[in-house]
């Protein structure tokens, strides 16, 4: 039998872990990884996250004439 | 007044006109059709004229096959237009910017090209943003990601339910951010090739248990390249992992490795 034992966080009601980059309510830590690396947020935090990332993809097509340039679009 | 041997005349050489015209438009009028079947081939006549149009737009518009750019390509094709997107030659993108954006005419890609007889091949394709942006795709056939060193908002706000293949780089050096592949309607996908960057799947909380185990058979082992990388997944995708010793394997291996798994 096989068995391995790896950190495990959960963030606290309301909260979310954080690493500076991802997020997650349930984090499994990788090997290397180390709990002082994640911080509990609120998720009001996340939410603005997930905001910013939609906001990287563009609204509705636009009307041929209005359409953006390519360099008006993120990443 | 005319005889009936000159209005007789008159017929014949009238139907030589009519059949000397049909023939000059590429349809073929043999002495023994009956000028009962010329009807039939005036309507033959304006049929081909449409099929050769079409046939000379789709010339044009892929450059013989040479047309390397599709940025928003097939964007806004409606429903209703569903019966004229019939390109005419392989279709392989170096840009797909938005190449089917808000499309509504297609909804599987693989039998698309079936029906149009065609190949459509993304292997040379370096940007794939927002490539099926509102689009009514359901069915994305093999996306070959190779030639992109960035993989960035690929499915955008699409409604994707099957990906039969991503081929990802084999040095896991392709980077992903949120919206590469993580939308509400992805059930399946499979991948070739190695994750070796952060990579998200949090909305896709219909996937599969065989779709999961594919994503985490696809992290790099290798722990120069695995460690400090993230994995999100859905919470939902906990228990789906948990129950599956595939699933598990590959998880604890992936953790072993350096990958940090987040659950969001």
């Amino acid at each position: 039998m096989t068995q391995q034992t790896y950190i495990m966080l959960t963030a606290d009601e309301g909260k979310i872990l954080t690493n500076g980059e991802t997020y997650g309510r349930v984090v499994a830590l990788g090997s290397g990884d180390v709990p002082d690396n994640w911080r509990e947020v609120d998720e009001a935090e996340y939410d603005a996250y997930l905001a910013a990332e939609a906001a990287k993809v563009p609204e509705p097509m636009p009307e041929p004439e209005q359409v953006p340039a390519e360099s008006d679009v993120g990443e | 007044m005319a005889t009936i041997l000159e209005n007789a005349d008159k017929a014949i050489s009238d139907f030589n006109l009519i059949k000397s015209a049909i023939a000059e438009k590429g349809v073929d009028v043999t002495d023994t059709d009956g000028t009962d079947s010329y009807g039939g081939k005036v309507r033959q006549v304006y049929d081909k004229g449409k099929a050769d149009m079409l046939s000379e737009f789709w010339d044009k518009w892929q450059d013989y096959g040479n047309r390397t750019n599709y940025n928003r390509g097939f964007a806004g094709w409606t429903a209703d237009m569903a019966d004229l997107l019939k390109p005419k030659y392989d279709i392989r993108p170096t840009r797909a910017y938005m190449m089917f954006g808000a499309n509504k005419a297609l909804t599987d890609l693989p039998k698309w090209c079936a029906e149009c007889g065609i190949e459509l091949d993304f292997s040379k394709c370096n940007d794939f943003i927002i490539m099926l942006h509102q689009s009514t795709v359901t069915h994305l056939g093999i996306v070959n990601t190779t030639g992109a060193n960035e993989v960035y908002n690929m499915l955008g706000s699409s409604v994707v339910k099957t990906i039969d293949k991503i081929i990802l780089k084999t040095d896991g050096s392709q980077w992903f951010n949120t919206y590469t592949f993580s939308v509400s309607t992805l059930e399946n996908i499979t991948f070739e090739g190695v994750i070796g960057r952060n990579i998200w799947f949090s909305d896709c909380t219909k996937l599969t248990t065989a779709s999961l185990l594919q994503i985490l058979t696809a992290l790099s082992k290798d722990s120069a390249l695995a460690t400090g990388k993230t994995i999100t997944l859905a919470t939902a995708h906990k228990a789906k992992i948990e129950a599956d010793a595939a699933c598990t394997a590959q998880l604890n291996a992936a953790i072993s490795a350096g990958w940090t798994v987040a659950y969001a």
